[in-house]
């Protein structure tokens, strides 16, 4: 009885530790997770597969459910529309007639949007949330992951100058 | 000069919380807590003082603020950024510390302890602020402006929101420190339920006020139309509320029948660790979230250690010491003591599902090294079924009496709620014709916690005069906060299940009409602020057919931020609020805006709750102060 108690009186401890251990992990993981500068994973989605890809172009998870998503995308549209920017969406676990709502009611970027049902795409592509946004070379690999909504100052520090090192003309 | 002095202040306060740390002699302690308080405050005025004249010669100044800002947010600007944050954070410890050392309690063993353990948390907040997070860091040369704060945290709301969160957060530290004290001294009892408690209700009071400014701000400023987005620091500010709020009941079973002492020690030592760990999901950048303005790794660690230190530490002190609290009070299962168990495991059932949403992105990439995201649909799936029987459970547990219910008595004091509420629903069925049952479920459990609130206290008081009077003010406090709680739910259900949105892209002369409004815009001008730009709309609003005001959403440029924000014009009413927000011009069709529109009927309920739930709390805690007194004697 009281070599009962004392498990579990122990027991959260013993949690917590864990926790903290995994959590230690985390902060110091090598930042090996990157996958810069290699061909893009597998996609073969309904909608968007890997082929349709033709860079230098953006690949950008979002959802309807996504608020900082909503955020960003009047930049997308000024990307697509102003600098002729390609753009490829991906609609993460996301029902399709929101999605299709979302983009009639907020106008669509996107040359080509793929369904992302299950989630496959997302674990594939290594995300860790919505929205993120991808840049897409010549070759098919990824040159940049943004994760985390866009701001002016990540398209205008980071985006642009990447396409543009790219060779991204104003050819379409 | 003054940046140095503030520097030295906080080496100073280092070296004194240590030695209210570990000293063994109680004589001292209220000396040190009083010395620790300042010069705590001493290096927070001259930070204050570094931000008033703008001294950008100072790092944390030259990146954070400007010339051009306005006063208030320049005082704003002192917590509005890690370092100042972190300095705002020891303050208050330090405060609260002081206080406890001031209160002139008998139990002195205990209270010798509790402030050497609140000693050794000022210390290792202060390490962290001088080895990793030092504000009074010089730069040279100076720059010419400063870097500006945030523009999206230049509002109001926002300048007191961090402060009472931390009140909150750091509120839990006093219960921490009392718990481990009361671990060490084997000594978690009534007595002990009395000296906490107030601290307990303090806390929750102030992060709940904390967690409702961030809410209306998110509403008012941020410009996305919602309240709450299941987004990580906002769920890091909900754990320890859920935690907080079952210990906050809890406790209350502890003074009255001096049971649940093990379960109360744990839930004191979780809560506070919970706001460590909100501010460690914060500061860490672990998490990437619209809120972490500002990230680094190496704080994480810090702060990682220290989590690890006082959480560990109290975990294992109580795997050791707590099989000696021995609880004898026996209780039916149809008791109050039952009823507040239920609530906690329902409080804290949800704190676990939104610890598991938060965390588990982060443990699955760690552990099975595939990354997933977890979004609103898991929290509406897991927390949201969870709270609907503890908010039901609510309304009847209010009825039952300590120690031994009785089924009877309970039925025939519940019919006639239960009555109103169906009563309620078919009027809401009658005059909607609504086909949602997501509707009639949370209306339903809305007008029942309602409804059983209100007839709780006029079955007490029968609205006497005399007997309302003689209710205690933790009385008041309870019904206050739990019609509060209600009334928030009206808010919640109709911003959410009945909430309208419209976006169009419109020309001058164009009209968007969503639910009883109709939009017509005038015109989009330029307009200019103290240190920003601005494209301002003027849009005529119709409700019903007839004019009854205009609208001036704002779309606002920082030019020294280089960031944009959204001032969404809002048209408040007892019914609904009507919400427009500007976008930017089109590209490809000049003097075309984007306009969004959302309609979101009942908010003003949720502000008019939030309020409530925080004055209950505020008047539980000052019915506990005018208790104190005539325990002493």
């Amino acid at each position: 009885m009281t070599m009962n108690k004392n498990i579990t009186n122990i027991l959260p401890l013993a949690v917590f530790l864990a926790l903290i251990f995994t959590l230690a992990g985390l902060l110091l993981r090598p930042e090996s997770v990157q996958m810069i500068s290699k061909p893009m994973p597998p996609l073969a989605l309904e909608g968007l597969r890997a082929e349709d890809i033709h860079g230098p172009a953006l690949v950008n998870f979002f959802a309807s459910w996504c608020t900082p998503c909503r955020a960003e995308h009047e930049m997308l549209k000024t990307l697509a529309e102003k600098n002729n920017i390609r753009i490829y969406g991906i609609a993460y676990k996301d029902k399709r007639a929101d999605t299709e709502k979302y983009l009639r009611d907020l106008g669509n970027p996107y040359e080509k949007t793929g369904h992302d049902d299950n989630g496959k795409a997302f674990i594939d592509w290594g995300l860790s949330g919505v929205p993120e946004t991808f840049v897409i070379d010549r070759e098919g690999n990824i040159r940049l992951h943004h994760a985390g909504v866009l701001l002016e100052e990540h398209i205008d520090g980071i985006i642009l100058p990447t396409l543009n090192e790219l060779g991204m003309t104003d050819e379409k | 000069m003054i940046p140095e002095l503030g520097h030295f202040a906080l080496i100073l306060a280092l070296l004194i919380a240590l030695a209210q740390g570990v000293l063994p002699i109680p004589a001292i302690k209220k000396r040190t807590a009083i010395l620790l308080f300042i010069l705590n405050a001493a290096a927070f005025a001259a930070l204050t003082w570094c931000y008033v004249v703008t001294d950008l010669t100072v790092a944390n100044v030259a990146e954070n603020s400007h010339t051009l800002k306005p006063l208030l947010y320049k005082f704003a600007g002192v917590w509005g950024n890690h370092e100042g944050s972190m300095l705002l954070w020891s303050l208050i410890l330090s405060l609260f510390s002081m206080m406890v050392a001031l209160s002139r309690q008998r139990d002195d063993d205990l209270i010798s302890k509790t402030l050497s353990v609140q000693g050794l948390l000022s210390a290792g907040f202060l390490a962290f602020i001088l080895f990793s997070s030092n504000p009074f860091r010089r730069i040279w040369p100076p720059p010419v402006d400063g870097a500006g704060l945030n523009p999206v945290l230049q509002d109001p709301g926002l300048a007191f929101h961090p402060p009472l969160l931390y009140m909150g957060y750091v509120g839990f530290s006093v219960a921490f420190a009392f718990a481990v004290a009361g671990l060490l001294t084997g000594k978690i009892d009534k007595n002990w339920a009395r000296l906490v408690r107030p601290w307990i209700l303090f806390a929750w009071t102030a992060l709940s006020a904390g967690i409702a400014l961030g809410s209306w701000w998110a509403y008012y400023e941020l410009g996305w139309g919602g309240w709450w987005f299941w987004d990580p620091v906002e769920n890091a500010s909900l754990m320890p509320w859920l935690a907080g709020t079952a210990l906050l009941h809890s406790v209350i079973v502890l003074e009255k029948r001096d049971t649940l002492k093990r379960w109360v020690a744990l839930l004191a030592i979780l809560t506070f660790s919970l706001s460590m760990l909100g501010t460690f999901l914060v500061r860490s950048g672990v998490l990437t979230s619209v809120h972490a303005f500002a990230v680094d790794p190496k704080r994480g660690l810090f702060i990682l250690a220290l989590l690890t230190l006082y959480t560990g530490g109290a975990l294992a002190l109580y795997a050791w010491k707590a099989s000696a609290l021995e609880s004898k009070a026996k209780f039916s299962v149809l008791s109050r003591e039952s009823a507040l168990i239920l609530n906690n495991l329902f409080m804290t059932t949800g704190c676990a599902t939104v610890f598991i949403g938060t965390l588990y992105p982060l443990l699955a990439e760690a552990l099975a090294e595939t990354q997933i995201s977890v979004g609103p649909p898991y929290f509406h799936a897991t927390f949201i079924p969870l709270m609907i029987p503890a908010l039901l459970l609510m309304g009847a547990g209010i009825f039952i009496p300590w120690k031994q219910g009785d089924l009877k008595s309970l039925t025939s004091r519940l019919k006639l709620p239960l009555f109103a509420t169906l009563i309620g629903l078919l009027l809401v069925f009658f005059l909607s014709q609504s086909k949602m049952t997501g509707i009639y479920l949370g209306l339903g459990t809305a007008l029942w916690l309602a409804v059983t609130t209100i007839a709780e206290f006029i079955q007490r008081t029968e609205l006497k005069p005399a007997r309302m009077k003689s209710l205690p003010l933790s009385g008041w406090g309870m019904s206050t906060a739990h019609l509060g709680l209600a009334i928030a739910l009206f808010g919640m259900i109709g911003s959410t299940l009945l909430m309208q949105e419209k976006v169009a892209l419109m020309k001058p002369g164009d009209t968007l009409s969503i639910g009883r409004y109709e939009l017509k815009l005038d015109g989009v001008g330029a307009t200019f602020g103290t240190n920003y730009a601005a494209n301002t709309a003027a849009i005529e609003l119709k409700a019903d057919g007839r004019v009854i005001g205009a609208l001036q959403p704002e779309r606002r440029y920082y030019p020294v931020a280089q960031q944009g924000t959204t001032e969404a014009a809002i048209r408040k009413s007892w019914r609904d609020d009507i919400y427009v927000a500007l976008g930017d011009e089109d590209a490809q069709k000049p003097g075309h805006y984007v306009v969004r529109a959302y309609m979101h009927p009942l908010v003003p309920y949720l502000w008019l709750g939030y309020a409530l739930i925080a004055l209950g709390g505020f008047l539980a805690f000052a019915g506990t102060k005018k208790q104190l007194p005539s325990l002493s004697s």
